[in-house]
Protein backbone atom coordinates (compact mmCIF):
# COMPACT_ATOMS: atom_id res chain seq x y z
CA UNK A 1 0.00 0.00 0.00
CA UNK A 2 2.99 2.25 0.91
CA UNK A 3 4.61 1.80 -2.64
CA UNK A 4 1.35 2.63 -4.44
CA UNK A 5 1.23 5.74 -2.33
CA UNK A 6 5.01 6.73 -2.85
CA UNK A 7 4.36 5.46 -6.49
CA UNK A 8 1.67 7.58 -7.10
CA UNK A 9 2.97 10.60 -4.96
CA UNK A 10 5.86 10.57 -7.60
CA UNK A 11 3.01 10.37 -10.06
CA UNK A 12 1.48 13.31 -9.27
CA UNK A 13 4.80 15.15 -8.25
CA UNK A 14 5.87 14.52 -11.71
CA UNK A 15 2.57 16.02 -13.02
CA UNK A 16 2.83 18.92 -10.97
CA UNK A 17 6.18 19.72 -11.78
CA UNK A 18 5.37 19.69 -15.35
CA UNK A 19 4.52 23.69 -14.04
CA UNK A 20 8.27 24.09 -13.64
CA UNK A 21 8.68 24.83 -17.44
CA UNK A 22 7.56 28.25 -17.53
CA UNK A 23 8.23 31.05 -19.86
CA UNK A 24 10.95 33.55 -20.08
CA UNK A 25 9.95 37.08 -18.57
CA UNK A 26 9.41 39.70 -21.13
CA UNK A 27 12.81 42.28 -20.58
CA UNK A 28 10.79 45.04 -21.77
CA UNK A 29 8.15 44.51 -19.20
CA UNK A 30 10.31 44.14 -16.31
CA UNK A 31 12.24 46.83 -17.18
CA UNK A 32 9.01 49.01 -17.22
CA UNK A 33 7.62 47.15 -14.12
CA UNK A 34 11.02 48.20 -12.19
CA UNK A 35 10.47 52.18 -13.53
CA UNK A 36 7.00 52.44 -12.73
CA UNK A 37 8.13 50.65 -8.61
CA UNK A 38 11.14 53.39 -8.69
CA UNK A 39 8.90 56.38 -9.71
CA UNK A 40 6.10 55.16 -7.26
CA UNK A 41 8.66 54.53 -4.68
CA UNK A 42 9.85 58.29 -5.19
CA UNK A 43 6.17 59.52 -4.63
CA UNK A 44 6.57 58.32 -1.02
CA UNK A 45 7.58 61.28 1.17
CA UNK A 46 10.30 60.32 3.58
CA UNK A 47 9.61 59.01 6.96
CA UNK A 48 11.49 61.55 9.21
CA UNK A 49 8.71 60.95 12.49
CA UNK A 50 8.07 58.28 14.89
CA UNK A 51 6.04 55.34 13.25
CA UNK A 52 2.61 55.21 13.76
CA UNK A 53 3.35 51.97 15.52
CA UNK A 54 5.84 53.86 17.90
CA UNK A 55 2.85 56.50 18.49
CA UNK A 56 0.34 53.96 18.89
CA UNK A 57 2.43 51.90 22.09
CA UNK A 58 2.51 55.23 23.25
CA UNK A 59 -0.88 55.87 23.72
CA UNK A 60 -1.01 52.03 25.50
CA UNK A 61 1.45 53.38 28.26
CA UNK A 62 -0.01 56.97 28.70
CA UNK A 63 -3.30 54.19 29.79
CA UNK A 64 -0.78 51.97 31.89
CA UNK A 65 0.24 52.70 35.14
CA UNK A 66 3.84 52.38 34.56
CA UNK A 67 3.58 55.67 32.24
CA UNK A 68 3.27 58.23 35.45
CA UNK A 69 2.22 56.72 38.62
CA UNK A 70 2.37 59.78 40.44
CA UNK A 71 -0.67 60.57 37.96
CA UNK A 72 -2.34 57.79 38.57
CA UNK A 73 -2.36 57.28 42.48
CA UNK A 74 -3.48 61.28 42.29
CA UNK A 75 -6.14 59.86 39.77
CA UNK A 76 -7.17 57.01 42.40
CA UNK A 77 -7.47 59.04 44.91
CA UNK A 78 -9.94 61.43 43.19
CA UNK A 79 -11.85 58.93 41.79
CA UNK A 80 -11.88 57.43 45.45
CA UNK A 81 -13.30 60.83 46.49
CA UNK A 82 -15.38 60.98 43.60
CA UNK A 83 -16.83 57.63 44.36
CA UNK A 84 -17.00 58.09 48.59
CA UNK A 85 -18.76 61.80 48.73
CA UNK A 86 -20.59 61.75 45.75
CA UNK A 87 -18.81 63.30 42.99
CA UNK A 88 -19.47 66.60 45.05
CA UNK A 89 -16.41 68.94 46.56
CA UNK A 90 -18.83 69.88 49.67
CA UNK A 91 -17.24 66.82 51.56
CA UNK A 92 -13.57 67.88 50.77
CA UNK A 93 -14.22 71.49 51.55
CA UNK A 94 -15.85 70.13 54.76
CA UNK A 95 -12.95 68.15 56.04
CA UNK A 96 -10.85 71.28 55.41
CA UNK A 97 -11.59 72.59 58.99
CA UNK A 98 -11.34 69.29 60.64
CA UNK A 99 -9.26 67.87 62.91
CA UNK A 100 -7.23 64.64 63.42
CA UNK A 101 -9.39 63.58 65.92
CA UNK A 102 -12.41 63.84 63.83
CA UNK A 103 -13.37 61.29 61.06
CA UNK A 104 -13.00 63.96 57.80
CA UNK A 105 -9.15 64.44 58.54
CA UNK A 106 -8.23 62.05 56.54
CA UNK A 107 -10.06 63.53 53.41
CA UNK A 108 -8.12 66.61 54.72
CA UNK A 109 -4.48 64.79 54.35
CA UNK A 110 -5.84 63.32 51.36
CA UNK A 111 -6.89 66.66 49.98
CA UNK A 112 -3.74 68.39 50.82
CA UNK A 113 -1.51 65.53 48.92
CA UNK A 114 -3.55 65.95 45.99
CA UNK A 115 -3.02 69.65 45.82
CA UNK A 116 0.82 69.06 46.52
CA UNK A 117 0.60 66.53 43.98
CA UNK A 118 -0.89 68.55 40.83
CA UNK A 119 1.68 71.96 41.74
CA UNK A 120 3.23 72.45 38.27
CA UNK A 121 5.94 74.25 39.87
CA UNK A 122 8.21 74.41 42.07
CA UNK A 123 7.00 78.11 44.03
CA UNK A 124 3.09 76.93 44.51
CA UNK A 125 4.79 73.28 46.31
CA UNK A 126 6.76 75.44 48.06
CA UNK A 127 3.91 77.45 49.38
CA UNK A 128 1.75 74.89 49.80
CA UNK A 129 4.52 72.68 52.23
CA UNK A 130 4.95 75.82 54.40
CA UNK A 131 1.07 76.71 54.54
CA UNK A 132 0.41 73.15 55.39
CA UNK A 133 3.12 73.22 58.10
CA UNK A 134 1.26 76.48 59.79
CA UNK A 135 -2.15 74.23 59.74
CA UNK A 136 -0.20 71.32 61.15
CA UNK A 137 0.77 73.80 63.46
CA UNK A 138 -2.70 75.21 64.22
CA UNK A 139 -4.14 71.70 64.56
CA UNK A 140 -1.59 71.07 67.42
CA UNK A 141 -2.68 74.26 69.24
CA UNK A 142 -6.30 73.33 69.03
CA UNK A 143 -6.04 69.82 69.67
CA UNK A 144 -3.59 70.86 73.01
CA UNK A 145 -6.51 73.55 73.72
CA UNK A 146 -8.79 71.02 74.34
CA UNK A 147 -6.28 69.08 76.31
CA UNK A 148 -6.54 66.10 73.82
CA UNK A 149 -3.68 63.46 72.71
CA UNK A 150 -1.71 64.60 69.50
CA UNK A 151 -1.30 61.70 67.03
CA UNK A 152 2.53 61.62 66.18
CA UNK A 153 1.34 61.17 62.91
CA UNK A 154 0.61 65.07 62.87
CA UNK A 155 3.97 65.91 64.83
CA UNK A 156 5.92 63.67 62.19
CA UNK A 157 3.54 65.76 59.25
CA UNK A 158 4.25 69.20 60.72
CA UNK A 159 8.36 68.15 60.24
CA UNK A 160 7.88 66.90 56.82
CA UNK A 161 6.29 69.68 55.15
CA UNK A 162 9.10 71.92 56.47
CA UNK A 163 11.49 69.18 54.87
CA UNK A 164 9.01 69.36 51.71
CA UNK A 165 9.89 73.33 51.17
CA UNK A 166 13.19 73.04 52.29
CA UNK A 167 14.17 69.85 49.18
CA UNK A 168 11.59 72.24 47.34
CA UNK A 169 13.75 75.70 47.53
CA UNK A 170 17.23 73.44 46.70
CA UNK A 171 15.64 73.49 43.10
CA UNK A 172 15.55 76.98 42.65
CA UNK A 173 18.60 79.45 41.94
CA UNK A 174 20.62 80.78 43.94
CA UNK A 175 18.37 84.18 43.93
CA UNK A 176 15.34 82.50 44.63
CA UNK A 177 16.71 80.10 46.68
CA UNK A 178 17.60 82.55 49.27
CA UNK A 179 14.62 84.58 48.78
CA UNK A 180 12.62 81.28 49.60
CA UNK A 181 14.89 80.44 52.45
CA UNK A 182 14.61 83.54 54.38
CA UNK A 183 10.65 83.22 53.97
CA UNK A 184 10.63 79.67 55.55
CA UNK A 185 13.32 80.63 58.00
CA UNK A 186 10.40 83.45 59.14
CA UNK A 187 7.99 80.91 59.14
CA UNK A 188 9.97 78.16 61.00
CA UNK A 189 10.98 81.20 63.67
CA UNK A 190 6.95 82.08 64.66
CA UNK A 191 6.06 78.15 64.90
CA UNK A 192 9.31 77.68 66.80
CA UNK A 193 7.98 80.35 69.66
CA UNK A 194 3.96 78.70 69.70
CA UNK A 195 5.83 75.43 70.21
CA UNK A 196 8.07 76.00 73.02
CA UNK A 197 5.15 77.58 74.84
CA UNK A 198 3.70 74.30 74.11
CA UNK A 199 6.63 72.29 75.66
CA UNK A 200 5.80 73.69 79.08
CA UNK A 201 2.72 71.78 78.67
CA UNK A 202 3.97 68.49 80.68
CA UNK A 203 1.57 65.87 78.18
CA UNK A 204 3.30 67.30 74.72
CA UNK A 205 6.73 68.02 76.26
CA UNK A 206 8.19 64.84 74.64
CA UNK A 207 7.14 65.08 71.08
CA UNK A 208 7.01 68.94 71.08
CA UNK A 209 10.42 68.69 71.89
CA UNK A 210 11.36 66.48 68.97
CA UNK A 211 9.40 68.78 66.91
CA UNK A 212 11.23 71.86 68.10
CA UNK A 213 14.58 70.04 68.01
CA UNK A 214 14.18 69.16 64.26
CA UNK A 215 12.38 72.87 63.36
CA UNK A 216 15.81 74.14 65.17
CA UNK A 217 18.00 71.88 63.11
CA UNK A 218 15.80 73.14 60.23
CA UNK A 219 16.72 76.85 60.78
CA UNK A 220 20.73 75.78 61.05
CA UNK A 221 20.39 74.56 57.87
CA UNK A 222 18.75 77.36 56.62
CA UNK A 223 21.49 79.51 57.94
CA UNK A 224 23.85 77.66 56.70
CA UNK A 225 22.39 77.46 53.31
CA UNK A 226 21.73 81.14 53.01
CA UNK A 227 25.60 81.64 53.04
CA UNK A 228 26.60 78.54 50.54
CA UNK A 229 23.96 77.64 48.50
CA UNK A 230 25.95 75.00 46.67
CA UNK A 231 26.49 73.21 50.06
CA UNK A 232 23.06 73.42 50.90
CA UNK A 233 22.17 71.82 47.89
CA UNK A 234 24.43 68.94 47.86
CA UNK A 235 22.92 68.36 51.31
CA UNK A 236 19.39 68.39 50.41
CA UNK A 237 20.34 66.25 47.28
CA UNK A 238 21.95 63.68 49.62
CA UNK A 239 18.79 63.55 51.90
CA UNK A 240 21.02 63.82 54.72
CA UNK A 241 19.39 66.52 56.65
CA UNK A 242 16.85 64.55 57.77
CA UNK A 243 18.12 61.10 57.82
CA UNK A 244 19.89 59.43 60.60
CA UNK A 245 17.52 59.92 63.54
CA UNK A 246 18.11 57.66 65.97
CA UNK A 247 14.87 56.29 66.99
CA UNK A 248 15.95 53.26 69.63
CA UNK A 249 17.85 54.61 72.53
CA UNK A 250 21.79 54.93 71.23
CA UNK A 251 23.34 51.71 72.31
CA UNK A 252 27.27 52.28 73.33
CA UNK A 253 29.39 50.03 70.62
CA UNK A 254 32.20 48.25 71.83
CA UNK A 255 34.64 51.28 71.64
CA UNK A 256 32.09 53.26 73.61
CA UNK A 257 30.81 55.47 70.65
CA UNK A 258 26.81 55.38 70.54
CA UNK A 259 25.25 53.23 67.09
CA UNK A 260 22.65 55.55 65.73
CA UNK A 261 20.35 53.48 63.34
CA UNK A 262 18.64 54.91 60.37
CA UNK A 263 15.13 54.01 60.95
CA UNK A 264 12.75 57.23 60.43
CA UNK A 265 12.84 60.45 58.26
CA UNK A 266 11.30 62.19 61.25
CA UNK A 267 13.95 63.44 64.30
CA UNK A 268 12.99 61.26 66.82
CA UNK A 269 14.57 61.64 70.19
CA UNK A 270 15.26 59.24 73.34
CA UNK A 271 15.51 58.80 77.09
CA UNK A 272 19.35 59.48 77.46
CA UNK A 273 20.23 58.90 80.63
CA UNK A 274 18.39 59.44 84.64
CA UNK A 275 17.63 63.21 83.72
CA UNK A 276 15.21 62.45 81.13
CA UNK A 277 17.16 64.22 78.76
CA UNK A 278 16.60 63.84 75.17
CA UNK A 279 19.47 62.84 72.08
CA UNK A 280 19.91 63.38 68.76
CA UNK A 281 21.79 62.70 65.78
CA UNK A 282 21.01 64.06 62.95
CA UNK A 283 23.94 62.94 60.58
CA UNK A 284 25.96 59.90 61.64
CA UNK A 285 26.22 58.16 58.57
CA UNK A 286 26.82 61.32 56.29
CA UNK A 287 30.09 61.63 53.99
CA UNK A 288 30.43 65.26 55.33
CA UNK A 289 30.02 64.20 58.82
CA UNK A 290 31.22 60.74 58.89
CA UNK A 291 32.03 60.17 63.07
CA UNK A 292 30.73 63.29 64.44
CA UNK A 293 26.90 63.37 65.67
CA UNK A 294 26.06 67.07 64.36
CA UNK A 295 24.13 68.17 67.57
CA UNK A 296 23.15 66.86 71.18
CA UNK A 297 19.98 67.83 72.62
CA UNK A 298 18.31 67.77 76.12
CA UNK A 299 14.83 69.08 76.75
CA UNK A 300 15.81 72.33 78.63
CA UNK A 301 19.13 71.86 78.10
CA UNK A 302 21.94 72.90 75.61
CA UNK A 303 22.54 71.55 71.97
CA UNK A 304 25.97 71.18 70.96
CA UNK A 305 26.28 71.76 67.38
CA UNK A 306 29.61 70.00 66.35
CA UNK A 307 29.51 70.36 62.36
CA UNK A 308 31.63 72.89 61.28
CA UNK A 309 29.11 73.57 58.65
CA UNK A 310 26.64 74.03 60.59
CA UNK A 311 28.11 77.14 62.05
CA UNK A 312 28.06 78.15 66.04
CA UNK A 313 26.09 76.22 68.45
CA UNK A 314 22.17 77.27 68.84
CA UNK A 315 21.60 77.36 72.57
CA UNK A 316 18.43 75.82 74.84
CA UNK A 317 16.93 77.24 77.74
CA UNK A 318 18.28 76.00 81.13
CA UNK A 319 21.49 74.24 81.34
CA UNK A 320 21.45 71.56 82.98
CA UNK A 321 23.28 68.51 81.25
CA UNK A 322 26.20 67.16 83.19
CA UNK A 323 25.80 63.44 82.19
CA UNK A 324 25.17 64.47 78.38
CA UNK A 325 28.79 65.93 78.35
CA UNK A 326 29.77 62.56 79.32
CA UNK A 327 28.36 61.32 75.64
CA UNK A 328 29.54 64.34 73.64
CA UNK A 329 32.97 63.43 75.28
CA UNK A 330 32.44 59.87 74.04
CA UNK A 331 30.85 60.79 71.01
CA UNK A 332 33.62 63.69 70.14
CA UNK A 333 36.68 61.21 70.88
CA UNK A 334 37.61 60.86 67.00
CA UNK A 335 37.08 64.09 66.18
CA UNK A 336 37.33 65.87 69.47
CA UNK A 337 39.07 68.86 67.73
CA UNK A 338 35.35 70.06 66.37
CA UNK A 339 32.96 69.86 69.55
CA UNK A 340 32.24 72.37 70.75
CA UNK A 341 33.56 72.01 74.75
CA UNK A 342 32.38 75.40 75.80
CA UNK A 343 29.73 74.26 77.96
CA UNK A 344 32.00 72.65 80.29
CA UNK B 1 25.01 42.50 9.27
CA UNK B 2 23.40 40.07 6.21
CA UNK B 3 23.32 41.65 2.80
CA UNK B 4 19.67 40.82 2.64
CA UNK B 5 19.12 42.88 6.34
CA UNK B 6 21.23 45.91 4.96
CA UNK B 7 19.03 46.32 1.79
CA UNK B 8 15.98 46.32 3.84
CA UNK B 9 17.85 49.01 6.31
CA UNK B 10 18.53 50.80 3.33
CA UNK B 11 15.44 50.12 1.70
CA UNK B 12 13.50 51.95 4.74
CA UNK B 13 15.13 54.84 4.12
CA UNK B 14 13.33 55.06 0.36
CA UNK B 15 17.07 54.59 -0.98
CA UNK B 16 16.16 54.21 -4.84
CA UNK B 17 19.51 52.10 -5.64
CA UNK B 18 18.67 49.97 -2.77
CA UNK B 19 15.12 49.54 -4.24
CA UNK B 20 15.99 48.67 -7.50
CA UNK B 21 18.52 46.10 -6.52
CA UNK B 22 15.55 44.62 -4.32
CA UNK B 23 13.52 44.73 -7.54
CA UNK B 24 15.99 43.01 -9.51
CA UNK B 25 17.14 40.18 -7.68
CA UNK B 26 13.64 39.29 -6.09
CA UNK B 27 11.20 40.45 -9.27
CA UNK B 28 12.03 37.49 -11.50
CA UNK B 29 11.10 34.65 -8.87
CA UNK B 30 8.08 36.60 -7.96
CA UNK B 31 7.05 36.59 -11.52
CA UNK B 32 7.88 32.83 -12.05
CA UNK B 33 6.04 31.68 -9.02
CA UNK B 34 2.91 33.96 -10.39
CA UNK B 35 2.84 32.60 -13.72
CA UNK B 36 2.91 28.98 -12.47
CA UNK B 37 -0.35 29.94 -10.54
CA UNK B 38 -1.80 32.00 -13.39
CA UNK B 39 -0.76 30.79 -16.41
CA UNK B 40 -0.80 34.23 -18.29
CA UNK B 41 2.18 36.31 -18.10
CA UNK B 42 0.01 39.75 -18.16
CA UNK B 43 -1.50 39.07 -14.78
CA UNK B 44 1.64 37.69 -13.46
CA UNK B 45 3.62 41.02 -14.31
CA UNK B 46 0.13 42.64 -12.99
CA UNK B 47 1.11 40.52 -9.95
CA UNK B 48 4.02 41.24 -9.72
CA UNK B 49 3.71 45.36 -9.73
CA UNK B 50 1.00 44.87 -6.91
CA UNK B 51 3.48 43.34 -4.83
CA UNK B 52 6.01 45.33 -5.06
CA UNK B 53 3.44 48.09 -4.67
CA UNK B 54 2.71 46.94 -1.30
CA UNK B 55 5.88 46.28 -0.22
CA UNK B 56 6.41 50.28 -0.60
CA UNK B 57 3.67 51.04 1.25
CA UNK B 58 4.37 48.52 4.20
CA UNK B 59 7.76 50.28 4.08
CA UNK B 60 6.03 53.99 4.35
CA UNK B 61 3.90 52.67 7.71
CA UNK B 62 6.87 51.44 8.89
CA UNK B 63 6.10 47.33 8.61
CA UNK B 64 7.28 45.45 6.08
CA UNK B 65 9.84 42.38 6.46
CA UNK B 66 12.66 42.38 9.35
CA UNK B 67 14.39 39.78 7.45
CA UNK B 68 13.51 37.31 5.37
CA UNK B 69 12.56 39.52 2.28
CA UNK B 70 12.54 36.80 -0.61
CA UNK B 71 9.64 34.51 1.77
CA UNK B 72 8.14 38.33 2.62
CA UNK B 73 7.37 39.10 -0.76
CA UNK B 74 6.26 35.79 -2.11
CA UNK B 75 3.89 35.49 0.36
CA UNK B 76 2.40 38.80 -0.71
CA UNK B 77 2.06 37.29 -4.57
CA UNK B 78 0.41 33.97 -2.94
CA UNK B 79 -2.00 36.70 -1.34
CA UNK B 80 -2.65 38.44 -3.75
CA UNK B 81 -3.37 35.36 -6.41
CA UNK B 82 -5.34 34.07 -3.82
CA UNK B 83 -7.62 37.11 -3.45
CA UNK B 84 -7.16 37.65 -7.62
CA UNK B 85 -8.98 33.94 -7.89
CA UNK B 86 -11.67 34.31 -4.93
CA UNK B 87 -12.74 37.91 -6.61
CA UNK B 88 -13.52 35.82 -9.73
CA UNK B 89 -14.59 32.26 -10.55
CA UNK B 90 -12.10 30.05 -12.04
CA UNK B 91 -10.86 31.06 -15.54
CA UNK B 92 -10.97 29.09 -18.10
CA UNK B 93 -7.10 28.87 -19.02
CA UNK B 94 -6.03 30.17 -22.34
CA UNK B 95 -3.34 27.96 -23.63
CA UNK B 96 -0.39 30.82 -23.03
CA UNK B 97 1.64 30.92 -26.31
CA UNK B 98 4.19 31.81 -24.42
CA UNK B 99 4.56 28.12 -23.34
CA UNK B 100 4.82 26.66 -26.97
CA UNK B 101 7.64 25.81 -28.43
CA UNK B 102 8.13 25.81 -32.57
CA UNK B 103 10.83 23.31 -32.29
CA UNK B 104 8.44 21.00 -30.30
CA UNK B 105 5.98 18.38 -32.30
CA UNK B 106 2.42 20.26 -32.10
CA UNK B 107 0.99 17.34 -31.00
CA UNK B 108 3.07 16.70 -28.08
CA UNK B 109 3.12 20.38 -27.70
CA UNK B 110 -0.84 20.30 -27.08
CA UNK B 111 -0.51 17.04 -24.77
CA UNK B 112 1.72 19.09 -22.60
CA UNK B 113 -0.53 22.24 -22.59
CA UNK B 114 -3.53 20.34 -21.55
CA UNK B 115 -1.41 18.34 -18.92
CA UNK B 116 -0.12 22.00 -17.44
CA UNK B 117 -3.86 23.36 -17.51
CA UNK B 118 -5.37 20.67 -15.71
CA UNK B 119 -2.33 20.44 -12.88
CA UNK B 120 -2.73 24.55 -12.85
CA UNK B 121 -6.30 23.98 -12.25
CA UNK B 122 -6.26 21.08 -9.53
CA UNK B 123 -3.69 23.55 -7.98
CA UNK B 124 -5.98 26.14 -7.58
CA UNK B 125 -8.35 23.92 -6.19
CA UNK B 126 -6.21 22.99 -3.01
CA UNK B 127 -6.42 25.40 0.06
CA UNK B 128 -4.17 28.39 -0.13
CA UNK B 129 -1.60 26.71 1.95
CA UNK B 130 -1.42 23.58 0.44
CA UNK B 131 -1.49 25.11 -2.51
CA UNK B 132 1.77 27.42 -1.13
CA UNK B 133 3.24 24.04 0.23
CA UNK B 134 3.08 22.16 -3.29
CA UNK B 135 4.25 25.32 -5.15
CA UNK B 136 7.08 26.09 -2.92
CA UNK B 137 8.24 22.83 -2.73
CA UNK B 138 8.20 21.13 -5.70
CA UNK B 139 8.25 24.16 -8.15
CA UNK B 140 10.39 27.09 -6.25
CA UNK B 141 12.36 24.15 -5.07
CA UNK B 142 12.38 25.37 -0.91
CA UNK B 143 13.05 22.90 1.83
CA UNK B 144 10.20 22.01 4.56
CA UNK B 145 11.85 24.36 6.77
CA UNK B 146 12.49 27.27 4.77
CA UNK B 147 8.48 26.53 3.83
CA UNK B 148 7.68 26.43 7.64
CA UNK B 149 9.23 29.85 8.17
CA UNK B 150 7.47 31.38 5.37
CA UNK B 151 3.97 29.73 6.84
CA UNK B 152 4.69 30.77 10.58
CA UNK B 153 4.03 26.77 11.01
CA UNK B 154 5.91 24.10 12.54
CA UNK B 155 7.66 21.40 10.44
CA UNK B 156 5.19 19.20 11.15
CA UNK B 157 2.28 20.99 10.34
CA UNK B 158 4.24 21.70 6.66
CA UNK B 159 4.76 18.03 6.29
CA UNK B 160 0.87 17.21 6.91
CA UNK B 161 0.03 20.61 4.45
CA UNK B 162 2.01 18.61 1.70
CA UNK B 163 0.54 15.18 2.41
CA UNK B 164 -2.84 16.33 2.32
CA UNK B 165 -2.44 18.16 -0.99
CA UNK B 166 -0.78 15.15 -3.17
CA UNK B 167 -3.85 13.27 -1.50
CA UNK B 168 -6.11 15.76 -3.20
CA UNK B 169 -4.05 16.19 -6.19
CA UNK B 170 -4.21 12.51 -6.78
CA UNK B 171 -7.79 12.56 -6.11
CA UNK B 172 -8.57 15.40 -8.78
CA UNK B 173 -5.54 14.53 -11.68
CA UNK B 174 -5.07 10.86 -11.46
CA UNK B 175 -8.38 9.23 -12.58
CA UNK B 176 -8.34 11.69 -15.56
CA UNK B 177 -4.78 10.89 -16.60
CA UNK B 178 -5.88 7.51 -16.14
CA UNK B 179 -9.14 8.31 -18.58
CA UNK B 180 -7.05 9.75 -20.98
CA UNK B 181 -4.52 7.10 -21.12
CA UNK B 182 -6.95 4.57 -21.75
CA UNK B 183 -8.69 6.65 -24.22
CA UNK B 184 -5.59 6.97 -25.97
CA UNK B 185 -4.93 3.52 -26.03
CA UNK B 186 -8.76 3.16 -27.27
CA UNK B 187 -8.00 5.25 -29.86
CA UNK B 188 -4.43 3.86 -31.05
Amino acid sequence: MNSISEEQDFEIVSLVKKLQQSPERDQRAATVGRAIFLAEAQMYPLPVSITPERRHIEWKTFFSRKANPKMATISTLILIFTLLFGGTGATVYAAQNSLPDQPLYAVKLASEDVRTGLATNNQTRLDLATSMADTRLDEILQLAAQGKNIPLSVWDRLAAQYDLALSTAALSDDAQLNRDLLRIQARIAVNLEKLSRLSANNQYNGAAMQTLAALQNDLQLIGAGLQDPAAFRQRMDAGSHNQGWQTTPSVPSPSGTPQATLQSRTPMWHATDEHGGYMMTPWPNSTAHPQTPMMTAVPGNDIHHNDPWMGSPTQMPNDQHHDDCQNCGQWGGGSSGGHDGGHH
Amino acid sequence: MNPETRLLEQARCFDLTALGDIYDCYSPGVFRYAIRLLGETDLAEECVAETFSRFLKALHNGGGPKDYLQAYLYQVAHHWITDYYRRQPLPDLPLDEAFANDQDDPAKTAVENIDRERVRAALLLLTPEQRQVVVLKYLEGWENEAVAALLEKPLGSIKSLQHRALEALRRMLLPAREENVSGRKAYE
